[in-house]
């Protein structure tokens, strides 16, 4: 495994699938970023409410008090705020969760599974002991206990997730440290006298990279599935913080009437998100020759 | 048989840790005393409540506590020591034994989660052999293209869109419902195993797990096609479904169990939004309420079940994977 170059960037490009994935993700990325003065609908949570002119269906045009007219372009929900605002506002809280849990659990991650690749002995024993312990409890679960010990909210998901995410990384890292610890080239590093940090960080972490970026993209979508499935079970994002999975939890009912579009559209930009995801890994696996499953 | 004794420890050390993590994280929640007993504002109320659920202890004092209630050897009802079932606390509301609860919901989602897993298995198998057979071509691309999909769909979603759509605006077609237990009160027969019940659930609950089979199947399938000794059974005129039957098939499948045994506790965990959903009277279902109430010790309760459940799928698995593959027993 060599170190990401510019060909590698090119293999990437080629996979057409992880280029329209990685287009659509910067794409929301800047919407997020950007925030109010693209939408609609600028107030802080796109939360601006208007009852008189609740459920219009998607394209209606409606006027405003001075008589400019607006369009409503996926429509309003049951109070009248701008669907297609809180789905831009909402957004940020799905890659802000990804990106902040993958910050964790790249942080934790890293640390654990360097130690006990690196030091092996019961350095190892122990970790991998720990990692066995935290991958028995599922994710969800996990985080669900967490958020009920911190409180429900936005940063106790978050915090959670990274949490419990870290050990799919510290087990790539493990992995990968375990068999470059052989290497002639880390052999001749630790005859040479260089601290163990430096040959860790240095010059075998930049030979395990191509694993741990197609890692971290799938924890990144796991991240935004879980956020979303936490803010429909009600625990994440808080009313009216406006996020994907508790715009589906607001009008799951309305699936049967005339109005599904109001839960059909946000479950749909989920997917469409996590599959982006799921692309940019498969591209990066392809650039980066690795295999699924080190 | 050494080896065997060795999984069984290291299958005990995991499982007391998982058990210290779950008691961890929820010691930390706050003493919710005053908030559930605190309606009436007596103390003498809420000091008999903590007394109850040991809220009143150290930190120390409800671990021991806790892991002596979990024992399944300890002091028995009649006296003396023995076997006994274990017990996990009692319910903030109405102080039910937790484990009486549990065990009422766990044959549902059981159920749900073996019919699942057996959707996913049985047709993934069969669907990434085949795929793994006509190699390249439109319709793998377009199974593995729906096969991402079904990974990249938020769980709940799909469960709301199963239920709308097969449940609700093609009922008449399917003749499924949309929603209802696995048991049913007839009114003349008594209870009554709904089996049109499950078929909704157990579906929306494989298709992650089916979307993953099919390409591990495929995957590992065409790697074993590579392989000379397929090339020597097809040269001796071994053809069509006997070669994958009998030399592909068993050389495909250690992956897929692999990964199959992790699954199955998420797919516990996955059974939340399903349940909730479907309104299917299980365990997820009753983490669900207990969840939205505040009930802690059921909340627990189904963790711990959840966990205790993965560790030993685990340990069955690795077991399995000796009996599957005789180059590990060696090792």
């Amino acid at each position: 495994m060599e170190r990401p170059n510019l060909h590698d960037v090119k293999a990437f490009l080629s996979h057409r699938m992880a280029t329209l994935g990685a287009g659509w993700i910067l794409l929301w990325l800047l919407i997020a970023m950007v925030g109010s003065p693209l939408r609609p609908d600028p107030s802080p949570m796109a939360n601006d409410q208007h009852l008189d002119r609740g459920l219009l269906s998607p394209g209606t045009v409606w006027e405003d008090a001075s008589g400019t007219s607006h369009h409503a372009w996926l429509g309003t929900d049951r109070y009248g705020r701008d669907v297609l605002s809180r789905l831009m506002a909402g957004s940020g809280i799905s890659l802000s969760v990804g990106a902040g849990s993958v910050l964790i659990s790249l942080l934790l991650g890293l640390l654990l599974g360097g130690l006990a690749g690196y030091l092996g002995g019961w350095v190892d024993a122990w970790i991998s002991w720990f990692l066995q312990v935290m991958w028995s409890v599922p994710t969800l679960l996990m985080v669900l206990a967490i958020t009920l010990a911190f409180g429900k909210g936005f940063w106790q998901v978050f915090l959670a997730i990274g949490l419990t995410m870290w050990v799919e990384v510290a087990r790539i890292v493990r992995g990968q440290f375990l068999s470059l610890r052989e290497m002639p080239y880390v052999q001749a590093a630790e005859a040479l006298g260089l601290p163990s940090w430096r040959i860790m960080w240095r010059h075998m972490l930049p030979n395990a990279i191509g694993p741990l970026v197609v890692v971290c993209a799938a924890n990144f979508a796991a991240a935004i599935l879980i956020e979303a499935g936490l803010s429909f079970l009600g625990v994440g994002a808080q009313i009216p913080m406006p996020s994907w999975g508790n715009i589906v939890k607001e009008h799951a009912h309305l699936l049967t009437t005339d109005h599904a579009w109001l839960a059909l559209i946000p479950g749909a930009m989920i997917a469409s998100l996590v599959l982006a995801f799921a692309w940019v890994g498969d591209g990066l696996r392809h650039a980066l020759k690795t295999t699924s499953h080190p | 048989m050494q080896r065997l004794l060795r999984q069984l420890a290291q299958g005990l050390g995991v499982l007391w840790g998982s058990l210290t993590l779950v008691f961890l994280i929820f010691a930390q929640v706050p003493d919710p005393a005053r908030a559930i007993a605190g309606q009436n504002e007596r103390t003498e109320a809420i000091e008999a409540f903590r007394q109850l659920h040991g809220l009143n202890l150290s930190l120390g004092e409800r671990y021991v506590r806790f892991l002596g209630e979990l024992s399944p050897l300890g002091p028995t009802q009649e006296g003396g020591w023995g076997l006994r079932a274990p017990s996990l606390g009692k319910s903030y509301f109405g102080g039910r034994p937790v484990v009486d609860a549990l065990v009422e919901a766990l044959p549902a989602t059981m159920l749900l989660a073996c019919a699942a897993m057996l959707l996913a298995l049985v047709l993934g198998i069969a669907l990434g052999l085949m795929l793994a057979w006509q190699g390249d071509g439109p319709w793998a691309r377009a199974v593995i293209g729906v096969s991402t999909l079904g990974m990249s769909a938020p769980s709940f979603f799909v469960a709301i869109l199963v239920a709308w759509g097969l449940g609700v605006v093609w009922h008449d077609w399917t003749g499924l419902p949309a929603s209802g237990g696995w048991r049913v009160l007839d009114p003349f027969e008594g209870p009554q195993f709904a089996w049109k019940h499950l078929i909704l659930p157990a579906f929306t609950l494989g298709i992650r797990p089916l979307s993953v089979v099919i390409q591990l199947t495929r995957n590992a399938a065409a790697d074993v096609l590579e392989e000379s000794y397929i090339r020597t059974a097809r040269a001796k005129g071994l053809s069509g479904w006997r070669l994958m039957r009998k030399h592909v098939l068993r050389n495909a499948m250690n992956p897929v169990l692999t990964a199959a045994s992790g699954w199955f506790a998420s797919m516990l965990a996955g059974a939340v939004f399903v349940e909730y959903v479907f309104g299917w009277n299980g365990m997820g279902l009753l983490m669900f309420r207990a969840l939205e109430s505040g009930d802690l010790p059921v909340v627990m309760g189904g963790v711990l079940v959840v966990s205790t459940t993965f560790v030993a799928v685990n340990l069955l698995v690795d077991v399995l994977y000796g009996w599957l593959d005789p180059r590990v027993r060696s090792r």
